[in-house]
């Protein structure tokens, strides 16, 4: 269907095509009586600046994308949330794109963000070895923020949460409470945050003579996953078993959890469990659950600021990486009688920052 | 009329340097292919020329982008989430992407979001609509030629497509079902009830229920799980003898409130007090008493809805608008699954 451009609005208002453009961008050079003259067509008209158009001369948007890896996980809805309100604040909107933990929708989202040339772009790549493309964004001039996600690269922020040292917290909180047996469950270990949460669990298990961390490896960090991973640790005798079990994330702890109370096993008493970021499920759960806490809403908060403050002052940003430090909320989950959910929420947490 | 079509093109170009359109195409694209020599020829013109290589001007000719958006009243509802996926599935088939933008039940949140979509040329929009009346941004985005689905919202409206689940009977399966177990008092929790979809679930459950059983509602300000966790100690502050036998919540968050606080209160799941939810989020099934739910079908609710779109934008204007209206199923679990003598 045919577009009314600019040229029809400024001769139905009887303006130069200048003033059209004024009335638009710089509406306080325009006396308000022609201003509302030109508003009137605009409206009579139905005209749409082309926002396309308009990027081809200030190569700028007012859009700025977060590329997550799930959008059904509560934690990267609770990132959105605290991303879309600095966004919006500087007058600009945020637009959610979930690449699913697939590379080839995210190459996909990249390619049509590229094209129209977002202001900025907050992401979590599905896959670290990934960055090259990440790279030619960068380089037209679209800054990226990696998100949960320490990037050590020159060229661009990152924010992240420190998942090692969350994944000691979990540990150490289970030697505490002297368990000796442990399971990990979590995958793949392609994803970081996997990796590095099960590192720093091991590192405590090595400190530790006499206790042990076994894997139960998972396709995905979803709740169904968790399921099939009791299924295969309820398969093992007593005595073999795992008396705790440290799940990647909430969404696997919720199906674990699902599946020790199927097989008729008792949590925390038979099998303690910790999974990691704490969404608001996790504290609703029957059994509420120990987690690692972490700022989601400051983590998008923080990257998107970072992202702002880069895209507005041509090319003089410092680039910085800000890692936020977990918690643990200790619930009923490892310890019979703790805060029951509405407990203890992760207070103020502090940020260190790497140059 | 479209903007800039008298644009330089990569055939002024290619005419220019007296070369095929394709190795004006390799020099911009795969340059190591191209001649030292032709190259540079290449370049010359276009800087001759002034001519831009631009994806936003490819997407001026073409008119529309390879992109549709999803506005959703809540990202952090799984319920939307689920609808997300679907959308995709459905839209990647077709070699299109979904963005998905988050209008938190806000008026002007929703109509800065169509502003800068239409201003993007997206290929079209599903939206649940906090804003519906006849002057809405909404409106006016329809008038000007972009299709719009509407999700989880019954039309009626000439000019648009629509898909929703059938809440009314939504809320009569949940009764008939409390029914059959026995209950002869049954609380309503949900609010506020200006959310059509809270009203119509309650309407079903006082139809169902009519003349059989007594419906006290519970009034809750939103629908979360610290709402339901209220409402929960509301009803189990009640006379034993007077008290509810089970509770149908407007929505599973409600439900998962309910279900952790009557736990904490040392009631039990569903020989004290049975409970059934409504959508059948992921978490409904992983709660560790595994909650009844009135389960709507998400994904197919995103999938339909971005096929119907999908359908218009191809159309030519030949679409015939639908109005697809799913039935939702109850699914039972531990929560509700116990007999009582009425």
């Amino acid at each position: 269907m045919a577009k009314t451009g600019i040229k029809e609005v400024a001769r139905r208002a009887g303006v130069s095509l200048g003033t059209v453009s004024n009335v638009l961008n710089r509406p306080d050079t325009v006396s308000p009586h022609t201003r509302k003259r030109v508003l009137e067509v605009i409206a009579e008209l139905g005209y749409v600046r082309n926002d396309s158009a308009r990027h081809l001369r200030a190569g700028r948007s007012r859009t700025v994308a977060i590329v997550v890896l799930d959008v059904s996980n509560p934690f990267f809805t609770d990132v959105v949330r605290g991303a879309e309100s600095v966004v919006e604040e500087a007058g600009g909107m945020l637009v959610v794109c979930n690449s699913g933990e697939n590379p080839s929708r995210e190459g996909r989202h990249l390619d049509l963000l590229e094209e129209q040339r977002v202001r900025g772009l907050l992401i979590t790549p599905v896959d670290s070895g990934r960055y090259e493309r990440l790279e030619r964004l960068v380089e037209r001039g679209i800054p990226v923020v990696l998100v949960d996600r320490g990037s050590g690269q020159a060229n661009r922020c990152s924010v992240a949460v420190d998942d090692v040292l969350g994944g000691r917290l979990a540990a150490a909180h289970l030697i505490e409470c002297g368990h000796r047996q442990i399971a990990f469950v979590g995958g793949p270990f392609a994803i970081k945050q996997v990796s590095d949460r099960h590192a720093g669990a091991a590192a405590v298990i090595a400190e530790n003579a006499g206790s042990s961390l076994q894997i139960v490896d998972t396709p995905s960090l979803s709740v169904p996953a968790g399921r099939e991973a009791a299924e295969k640790i309820c398969s093992e005798p007593a005595g073999v078993r795992p008396t705790a079990v440290f799940c990647a994330n909430d969404l696997l702890a919720l199906g674990v959890l699902q599946g020790l109370t199927a097989a008729g096993l008792r949590v925390p008493d038979d099998v303690a469990l910790v999974g990691y970021d704490d969404i608001d499920f996790a504290a609703a759960a029957a059994v509420p659950l120990t987690s690692v806490g972490q700022p989601r809403e400051l983590l998008g908060r923080t990257a998107a600021q970072l992202l702002l403050e880069e895209s507005e002052d041509d090319g003089r940003h410092g680039h910085r990486h800000v890692v936020f430090q977990p918690q643990l909320v200790i619930r009923q989950s490892t310890v019979s009688g703790a805060a029951t959910a509405s407990g203890r929420r992760p207070s103020q947490r502090q940020a260190h920052q790497r140059r | 009329m479209i903007p800039f079509s008298a644009a330089i093109s990569i055939r002024d170009v290619a005419r220019h340097a007296r070369v095929s359109i394709s190795t004006v195409s390799n020099v911009l694209n795969h340059p190591e292919l191209v001649a030292e020599q032709t190259r540079t020829r290449v370049q010359e013109a276009i800087t001759a020329l002034g001519f831009v290589r631009n994806d936003s001007a490819r997407q001026l000719r073409a008119g529309r982008s390879r992109q549709i958006a999803l506005v959703v009243l809540d990202v952090t509802n799984p319920f939307f989430t689920d609808v997300v996926r679907g959308a995709e599935d459905a839209a990647e088939e077709r070699g299109v992407t979904v963005v998905v933008c988050n209008s938190s039940s806000r008026v002007d949140r929703e109509r800065r979001h169509l502003d800068l979509l239409e201003e993007q040329r997206v290929r079209g929009v599903l939206i649940t609509p906090v804003d519906d009346t006849p002057t809405s941004r909404l409106e006016k985005l329809i008038e000007r030629g972009t299709p719009v689905v509407l999700v989880d919202r019954g039309s009626g409206w000439p000019n648009r497509c629509s898909v929703a689940v059938d809440d009314l009977y939504g809320g009569r399966l949940a009764g008939d079902h409390l029914l059959a177990q026995g209950h002869r008092r049954i609380a309503f929790a949900g609010g506020p009830m200006s959310v059509r979809q809270v009203a119509e679930r309650h309407s079903g459950l006082l139809g169902s229920t009519a003349g059989v059983a007594e419906v006290v509602a519970i009034a809750t300000p939103t629908l979360s799980v610290a709402a339901g966790r209220a409402a929960a100690g509301l009803i189990a502050d009640l006379d034993p003898q007077q008290r509810p036998t089970a509770v149908f919540c407007a929505n599973d968050l409600l439900a998962l409130g309910v279900l952790q606080e009557m736990t904490r209160r040392g009631l039990h799941v569903p020989r004290d007090i049975a409970i059934v939810g409504y959508d059948d989020i992921e978490f409904a099934a992983a709660a560790a008493v595994p909650l009844s739910s009135v389960r709507q079908p998400r994904e197919q609710l995103g999938r339909t809805a971005a096929h119907l779109l999908l359908d218009e934008v191809g159309s030519d204007g030949k679409h015939e608008h639908r109005h697809v209206l799913f039935q939702p199923e109850l699914v039972v679990r531990a929560s509700s699954d116990f007999r009582r003598r009425p």
